[in-house]
């Protein structure tokens, strides 16, 4: 038996030990962001709101769905579950919502991950939690997202309320340390969380990896255009960038003429995995 | 340069990768003056100058500063552009390997890395861009002056990260040529806010900030420098 052979059949052994036998359970769990369920408050810190505004989010409704894996060494072998969901974030259990169970999978690590957050349409699943009022309005507009909320700063409130057609996919994900992707145990279950962020309206430039930004507000307060105290959509693209976004605090990105602009810009972003981990190749879905 | 090396030596760590490094003249190019309106306004800019680079080329659709782990080339140095010459300003060098660009990040001029304590600035202009002109309406003119500075916002930024572009650095790559068009900068300056005022020339900074504001946004977001990747002997 020559070192030839005797490596090639290692490399069998191994190959072998690595294949039927060896499988575990994968469960996608959505989780929101807790700036979702607790709002963000005015402060200095690395995640408060620089410009004094605090703000209470009284709905938070995400499309989501087509969870996609796959690994790198074996292209042609994907994990896929073309569901979408319409949730209600603000109702998702503690934990997160189980969306997706994938059985009998490799224990290998799977180095590519993503999902979509399209625009949504009748095939479209209520999730848990989700009011059939709420599902119906995204079905029917075909929306990503509805959100609405409350600032306040001082004596002074603004409200919101903004339907978007943003669909968006999201790949390439990754824990904010370590490895692409996720890890199977052998035998037993990994959890993996697409983690729907809800302060990036609020960022100071559109981040790609690390969020290394500043969280301001006052941009929306300055586009309520008829002073009301509510900022609608219609004003968002009315009111000139260079009107709501000073270029000392700003970086924006391409074509963005508009508030609305950067609405658009910033919830095509919300997309991350893991808590704090980015998936950061992302692209528009019609 | 420093981050180049660190590539370089990653590209090292991981043995013959079969890139093979590639360097390319860089130039830059500006538009020739030209009259313009911005609102109401007729605008003419007599001056144009602004400082460009460096720029980092990447691998993933999404730049920045720690996902460009896999830059593969970069222009290292900065210049002053005269934004209004439409002859190409030899500008410098392309230093990169073989492969394909999907982003760009790139500052005007000034950086903070994170290795970098403040911003610091890489050329000999005062500010990072430079403009004198004028705006007419019937009879009225305003002249300005405007010096504007256009720096990364927080350590470890660039000033424009994840610009989308999509080319292959290769033995076909004759060089690159950045091109300006000043004019579109000033598109959505609001010179009414000017017409009464009672200084002549009109300085332009940030304390006018819907000025400053619309050519930075101009500058940074919304006609940003394009690069165009000649090929061919």
């Amino acid at each position: 038996m020559t070192i030839k052979y005797l490596a090639i059949t290692g490399a069998a052994m191994i190959f072998l030990s690595c294949g039927s036998n060896n499988i575990g359970t994968v469960q996608v769990f959505v989780e929101p962001e807790g700036t979702i369920t607790h709002g963000l408050q005015a402060g200095d810190g690395d995640e408060d709101i620089k410009d004094g505004w605090n703000v209470t989010y009284t709905k938070f409704i995400t499309v989501i769905g087509n969870f996609r894996a796959w690994r790198s060494s074996q292209p042609g072998s994907v994990l896929r579950d073309p569901t979408i969901y319409v949730v209600d974030l603000q109702q998702t259990p503690a934990g997160g919502l189980i969306l997706a169970t994938f059985n009998d999978v490799d224990a290998e690590r799977w180095d590519k991950f993503g999902y979509d957050i399209p625009n949504a349409s009748a095939t479209a699943i209520r999730a848990q939690g989700t009011s059939l009022e709420d599902f119906n309005r995204m079905i029917d507009g075909g929306y990503s997202l509805h959100v609405a909320g409350i600032m306040t700063k001082g004596l002074e409130t603004i409200q919101f309320d903004w339907m978007l057609k943003a669909g968006t996919s999201f790949d390439d994900c990754a824990p904010a340390d370590g490895d692409a992707g996720f890890a199977v145990p052998s035998g037993g279950t990994v959890a993996i969380k697409p983690t729907i962020h809800g302060d990036h309206w609020f960022f100071t430039n559109v981040t790609h990896g690390e969020e290394i930004t500043e969280r301001r507000a006052q941009w929306i307060a300055d586009a309520d255009l008829d002073h009301n105290a509510t900022t609608t959509l219609d004003e968002l693209g009315q009111a000139q960038a260079s009107n709501l976004f000073p270029a000392q605090f700003y970086s924006l990105p391409e074509n963005t003429l508009t508030g609305l602009g950067y609405l658009n810009h910033q919830a095509r972003t919300l997309g991350d995995f893991d808590g704090e981990g980015e998936c950061p190749t992302r692209k528009e879905i019609p | 340069m420093r981050r180049l090396l660190t590539i370089t030596l990653i590209l090292m760590g991981c043995g013959d990768t079969g890139q093979e490094p590639i360097s390319r003249p860089v130039f830059v190019q500006g538009t020739a003056p030209t009259t313009f309106t911005s609102g109401a306004w007729t605008v003419t800019l007599t001056q144009a100058q602004i400082a460009f680079g460096p720029v980092y080329f990447c691998a993933t659709t999404a730049a920045s500063s720690d996902l460009c782990p896999s830059a593969v080339g970069e222009i290292a140095n900065a210049v002053v552009v005269d934004a209004l010459d439409p002859l190409p300003q030899h500008a410098g060098t392309f230093e990169g390997f073989e492969n394909t660009a999907q982003s760009a990040m790139f500052d005007f001029g000034t950086t903070w890395f994170s290795h970098e304590r403040n911003p610091t600035s890489h050329t000999t202009l005062t500010n990072n861009a430079h403009f004198v002109g004028f705006a007419e309406q019937g009879a009225t003119r305003i002249d300005f002056i405007a010096d504007l500075r256009i720096q990364p916002k927080q350590q470890g930024l660039h000033v424009v990260q994840g610009a989308s572009l999509s080319t292959r650095f290769d033995d076909r790559l004759r060089d690159i040529t950045i091109r300006f068009v000043p004019q579109r900068w000033w598109e959505n300056v609001d010179f009414e806010a000017f017409r009464t005022s009672t200084e002549n020339p009109v300085h332009i900074t940030h304390e006018t900030p819907q000025a400053s504001n619309a050519v930075t946004i101009g500058i940074t977001a919304n006609a940003r420098p394009t690069f165009i990747f000649n090929q061919g002997e």
